[in-house]
């Protein structure tokens, strides 16, 4: 393992945005200029969005201005180490990302879920993250067997007689193979081929899951969880006063249109998985396609699970807790970059970049500098009650 | 059984139950007109009652000791002359005031209690203005016919008069003659404890004060005991004080300022005597800790504002406190965070865990990281209190006792690795990720 340190301080302020004060400016232009949203436990650096430095290629983070004024910093690793005390559970989890190559969301969840798991970031999200990570082994099981069931009703094997055998049964299962052959003559496939994509498929679409599944997917349910958030934010918003009250308009714009972008990606990918057979088929393009979807939709959902958690903290709570909420998330809103942007209100979104820059962040113990553990505690048990 | 007996026993059983339960006893509790017979009921349950808070129905006699109740301590923790009272004079006081206040004024203000909301300081500062006057009036009369001491006859009962008695008499009589003012107060100020005075926080209390001088120095010094209960940093309150307008000489003042001030120092000192003392008592580690930051802030600000009087006997004063809460910090409270913390963790040596396997809980893991995160906040206010090199030694002592445990062998590597990361992240919270990051580079270099 290896831990860089260093003080190089390179603080570098995010180009335009500055001396414009447009929040326009500070809109990404794609995906991976955002940068994928990290769940550090040091204050300062919650939700920190890491991305590579187009020259170097280096890993580079973005921070909201600790000072609370317009616009963010962008810093690479070395920079933080030098700037700021870290705790343990980031450094360690920086390790791993540059271990892993960590490039995009899934990636990201699956490495923060790793060094969870090991009890870095407490004992309590420790025992949630195992239980995610065995969930989701589950579920990826479930999605399969589902594909399987879908794809014997091509040869007029119903799932009732399968259960009726008894699945783990010796005749089910042979039964179930003799089928699942048939399935790839019928559609002029490799026998061994079969399964083989069923596995991929299975693996790339279960962060969403099938719209037949008892349980939704984990981004089919937080696209939904999006639009209980705009709803209930702007019902909100209705009784704060007028600068809160617009901050949660954003809001809930914001979460609208991410959640009708999501619903688009995770129709298409219904859709392919409806026909399933025509897939099989076309395998390489349809498997391209339905990968350029689920990457789309982690993307776009990639940060709004730490905003749902606070949401969700604050919802029987008073109507100031829910103030501080909404000015909490909103320098940390995932945007989406103006290529993605179907249907752009760049006015309202200038407007409100003045407010939105304007929140006083105080994460560390100004007189000693060393880490506020009550504070990375309330990370860690939001971290705790993610799904 | 007596009638006592049956309350002692309601009072233990009480303990025992859920919160919504133990508010229904108080609701029955409230309704017993003797006080004397459910006061060891309320004894026992009020430190239950702080936290809950429940919403308290007003009578006559809560009206009358609202402006005294800041200085109200429970009899075993009160100390004499110090400004404080024991809560064992209210039914004494209250025996006088009610024999000797005018009946029709009494039954008209509890009358007009009813028709009151009992949480607006407003309204019951209306109801109470006419009351707490007459009441400071009989109280001083009474004290001021006989000034000797023992059994004392007040209309049909009668109260036993003691020296220190006396003393919390006249201060209640003293509190009840400017309750307007200490009512006031409360209703513009914030709530308690203040943390801070805005600038019109001061002017409205520099006006008061002058106010109050401008009739007797007594009055202010009156005003500020009350005033002084209610500050999370009692040294700001001072400060107005020395800077008030008083029709007095500056030896007066400082004489003023110095009594108020090393009054709260005795209270403070009083305090950590207390909390060291009651080492054997099981508290939260978080809030014991709380309150040995709160008793260091407080500190703090009266030795700013004390320390430039140049008083020998002030500086002593401000060292002996300085002194008690250190030992509370380094005697009490860190060793009892540092025990806590490996009777959660040793709990597996020793085949106890909560869940009976082999391996400390969640929740047990919790509770160590709890008393670490307590012995953390210890070592930031130990230089403060004097005991930096002792807060170090043991904060040393306690990581490397971690450090042994994560490197102990081990023939499961699961047990391992989770014995090791449990190790380092309590070595984090105490010592900081440096040190946690060495320890755990050393144990992955060793496996190399």
């Amino acid at each position: 393992m290896v831990f860089p340190v260093g003080c190089e301080s390179v603080w570098q302020l995010m180009n335009g945005a500055m001396s414009n004060g447009s929040l326009t400016g500070l809109v990404a232009n794609t995906w991976a200029e955002r940068g994928i949203a990290v769940p550090f436990t040091t204050p300062a650096l919650a939700q920190a969005r890491m991305r590579r430095d187009d020259g170097s290629k280096r890993r580079e983070f973005i921070l909201p201005s600790l000072s609370g004024g317009k616009g963010c910093y962008v810093m690479p690793w070395k920079s933080i180490l030098g700037s700021m005390t870290t705790t343990l559970h980031d450094r360690v989890l920086f390790d791993l990302m540059q271990q892993h190559d960590v490039d995009c969301p899934i990636k990201m969840r699956h490495v923060t879920l790793e060094v969870a798991a090991k009890g870095l970031s407490g004992p309590r999200a420790a025992r949630k993250a195992q239980e995610i990570l065995d969930n989701e082994k589950q579920y990826q099981v479930l999605t399969t067997f589902l594909l399987v069931l879908q794809l014997l009703k091509l040869v007029n094997v119903s799932s009732q007689e399968l259960i009726a055998e008894g699945l783990a049964s010796e005749s089910a299962q042979r039964r179930m193979r003799s089928a699942l052959i048939g399935v790839a003559d019928r559609l002029k496939i490799p026998h061994d081929d079969l399964y083989g994509r069923i596995e991929s498929l299975s693996s790339l679409i279960s962060p969403i899951g099938l719209p037949q599944a008892p349980e939704p997917g984990r981004l089919r349910a937080l696209t939904d969880d999006l639009t209980v958030f705009r709803d209930t934010v702007r019902g909100w918003a209705t009784a704060m006063p007028d600068e809160i009250a617009q901050i949660g308009e954003f809001e809930a714009q914001v979460a609208e249109m991410t959640n009708q972008m999501a619903n688009k990606s995770v129709l298409r990918v219904d859709g392919e998985t409806e026909g399933l057979a025509a897939m099989l088929r076309a395998w390489d393009k349809r498997f391209t396609s339905v990968s350029a979807e689920v990457r789309q939709l982690s993307w776009l959902l990639d940060g709004w699970d730490y905003v749902i958690t606070l949401f969700h903290e604050v919802s029987d709570k008073s109507d100031k807790e829910r103030q501080n909420m909404l000015a909490d998330t909103f320098p940390l809103l995932p945007q989406i970059p103006r290529e993605e942007f179907e249907v752009a209100d760049d006015k309202k979104v200038g407007a409100l970049g003045v407010i939105q820059r304007r929140w006083v962040r105080g994460n560390e113990d100004w007189r000693t500098g060393v880490l506020d553990y009550d504070q990375v505690q309330r990370l860690e048990a939001r971290r705790a009650a993610m799904k | 059984m007596s009638t006592l007996q049956k309350w002692r026993e309601i009072a233990l059983v009480s303990l025992g139950l859920p919160d919504d339960k133990l508010l229904g006893v108080l609701a029955l509790v409230e309704q017993v007109p003797d006080r004397d017979q459910v006061r060891e009921v309320l004894d026992k349950i009020r430190p239950r009652l702080v936290k809950l808070r429940p919403p308290r129905t007003i009578t006559l006699q809560r009206l009358l000791f609202r402006p005294v109740e800041d200085l109200f301590d429970p009899p075993e923790r009160y100390r004499a002359k110090i400004g404080r009272l024991s809560r064992h004079t209210v039914q004494p006081c209250w025996v006088v005031i009610r024999n000797l206040v005018d009946r029709p004024l009494l039954e008209r203000t509890e009358k007009a209690l009813k028709t009151i909301d009992a949480t607006n300081a407003t309204d019951l500062y209306e109801v109470g203005l006419a009351f707490w006057g007459a009441a400071g009036r009989v109280l001083s009369a009474f004290l001021a016919a006989d000034d000797s001491v023992g059994r004392r006859k007040v209309g049909t009962e009668s109260v036993i008069v003691t020296e220190d008695m006396r003393q919390q008499l006249t201060d209640i009589a003293d509190i009840l003659a400017i309750a307007a003012e200490v009512e006031t107060a409360k209703i513009h100020l914030p709530e308690k404890p203040i943390s801070l005075l805005s600038q019109v926080d001061s002017k409205f209390l520099t006006e008061v004060i002058t106010r109050l001088g401008g009739e007797s120095t007594r009055k202010v010094q009156t005003f500020i005991l009350v005033v002084l209960a209610r500050m999370a940093k009692p040294g700001d309150l001072l400060s107005v004080l020395a800077e008030a307008s008083i029709p007095c000489s500056t030896h007066e003042r400082n004489g003023l300022v110095k009594t108020v001030g090393t009054n709260a120092l005795a209270k403070l000192a009083f305090e950590a005597q207390d909390l060291r003392l009651a080492r054997g008592k099981p508290t939260d580690p978080a809030e014991a800790t709380q309150a040995a930051e709160q008793m260091v802030s407080r500190l703090m600000s009266l030795e700013k504002t004390l320390g430039g009087m140049r008083d020998k006997n002030v500086a002593e004063h401000i060292q002996s406190t300085r002194r008690e809460i250190g030992t509370y910090v380094v005697e009490t409270l860190a060793v009892k965070a540092d025990e806590a913390l490996f009777e959660n963790l040793r709990a597996k040596a020793e085949g106890v865990t909560r869940s009976g396997g082999k391996e400390p809980t969640t929740e047990q893991v919790e509770d160590a990281e709890k008393s670490a995160i307590s012995l953390r906040r210890c070592a930031r206010i130990a230089e403060t209190v004097g005991v930096k090199r002792e807060m170090e030694k043991k904060i040393a002592t306690v990581c490397g006792q971690l450090e042994r445990e994560a490197t102990a062998p081990e023939t499961d590597t699961a047990t391992r690795e989770r014995r090791l990361i449990r190790s380092v992240r309590l070595i984090e919270l105490i010592a900081g990720p440096d040190e946690a990051q060495r320890v755990l580079m050393s144990q992955f270099n060793s496996g190399e």
